[in-house]
């Protein structure tokens, strides 16, 4: 299970959305679509359950959308704004 | 279906952010804590304001909570208006911090159904500016402490208070005595709750000069004057609720020279900067 920090939370703030991470101060512009799996996966924790969801929502395919969740997940646990827990 | 363009996670900033300092430890203690975290706003709290001298300590009540001013901070028999001049700020920001609204450390006026707010480091100029929007007809709505909560700021505070070298210039009384702080205190009738327009980020420095400010510097500007309690509350919907207050604000950097005042420039730069706000919404 992926468990994104609770200490963030999402803003927009004009045209940026900004991750603000209370625990260390940082903060962390997406753009639209990051926002989007950010959102999903801080729902469902889980990287296939955030793929069903967003494979529903863009038009894009399944393969691309599988990598890049990845590569975004990788980012956050890199970043430490997310961990997992088994 | 929307548009599918992934560019992942970026970063605008490797610092930290410049979260608020905490408030002065020695300012006040709580003798009660028993307090309601039901959302209120700060106009009750402000009427219900009470002081009662207990002993040789002033308290204030406000929003259930009793603050006790320590007596070493206050001279016994110092008057009253003095010490409540003193704390009376930092008890609301206590107040308004427990009960998850954002306040800032500045002040505010309002004319014709527009607010602004203005904030600023000591010696900028807040009070002062604040002041001169109040003789050209603004109302008051709150100096040191402005509370925002869903936009709208609620009177407080009805004095601003002056550094010396200022007070006579904006209509005080040459025979007058700072108070405990060394400031000179002025009066002015409230201004009723109103919505904000705009915050001015009042600095100083070589020339007047103004810059718009988006995104996620509005919050590296406007963090520093939140006023922060270490402790309570939330950090995380703490940051969150400023972001969400400054997020539709538009924000607006003012410097004004360090050699002169010029405070007629800036009062005609904020004018319309708000005015400019106002007629965008129409």
């Amino acid at each position: 299970m992926l468990v994104l920090s609770d200490t963030l939370s999402i803003s927009q703030i004009d045209n940026e959305a900004v991750v603000l991470d209370a625990a260390t101060g940082k903060y962390f512009g997406l753009n639209p679509t990051a926002r989007r799996i950010f959102e999903v996966l801080q729902k469902t924790r889980s990287e296939e359950a955030a793929v069903d969801v967003l494979a529903g929502e863009f038009a894009v395919d399944r393969e691309r959308l599988t990598k890049d969740v990845a590569a975004f997940i990788d980012l956050l646990l890199a970043k430490g704004l997310a961990h997992r827990q088994p | 279906m929307p548009g599918y363009s992934f560019a992942g996670l970026r970063i605008y900033a490797e610092g930290e952010l410049p979260l608020p300092p905490g408030a002065e430890p020695w300012d006040l203690f709580i003798k009660h804590r028993e307090f309601s975290h039901d959302a209120n706003d700060l106009v009750q709290d402000a009427v219900v304001l009470s002081w009662v001298v207990v002993k040789d300590h002033y308290a204030l009540r406000a929003g259930g909570i009793d603050f006790v001013l320590r007596e070493q901070l206050l001279e016994v028999n110092r008057p009253l208006e003095s010490a409540a001049d003193m704390i009376v700020r930092a008890a609301l920001g206590f107040v308004a911090v427990t009960r998850g609204l954002c306040s800032f450390h500045g002040s505010a006026a309002a004319r014709t159904g527009s607010a602004v707010l203005i904030v600023g480091n000591k010696g900028a100029g807040k009070s002062t500016t604040v002041t001169g929007l109040l003789r050209r007809g603004w109302g008051l709505l709150c100096d040191d402490l402005v509370s925002v909560n869903e936009g709208i700021v609620s009177p407080t505070v009805l004095n601003t208070r002056l550094l010396p070298d200022v007070w006579p210039l904006l209509g005080g009384d040459s025979q007058a005595l700072p108070g405990a702080d060394g400031k000179f205190a002025l009066s002015f009738p409230a201004a009723t709750s109103t919505r904000l327009k705009a915050t001015i980020v009042l600095r100083v420095g070589d020339a007047l000069a103004q810059e718009e400010v988006t995104g996620h510097r509005k919050l590296q500007m406007l963090l520093p004057h939140l006023n922060n309690l270490p402790g309570v509350g939330d950090p995380a919907a703490r940051l969150a609720a400023a972001a969400q207050t400054v997020a539709p604000l538009r924000v607006v950097m003012l410097t004004r020279p360090v050699q002169r005042l010029a405070l007629d420039e800036v009062l005609d730069a904020i004018e319309a900067i708000v005015s400019d706000v106002s007629e965008k919404e129409k």
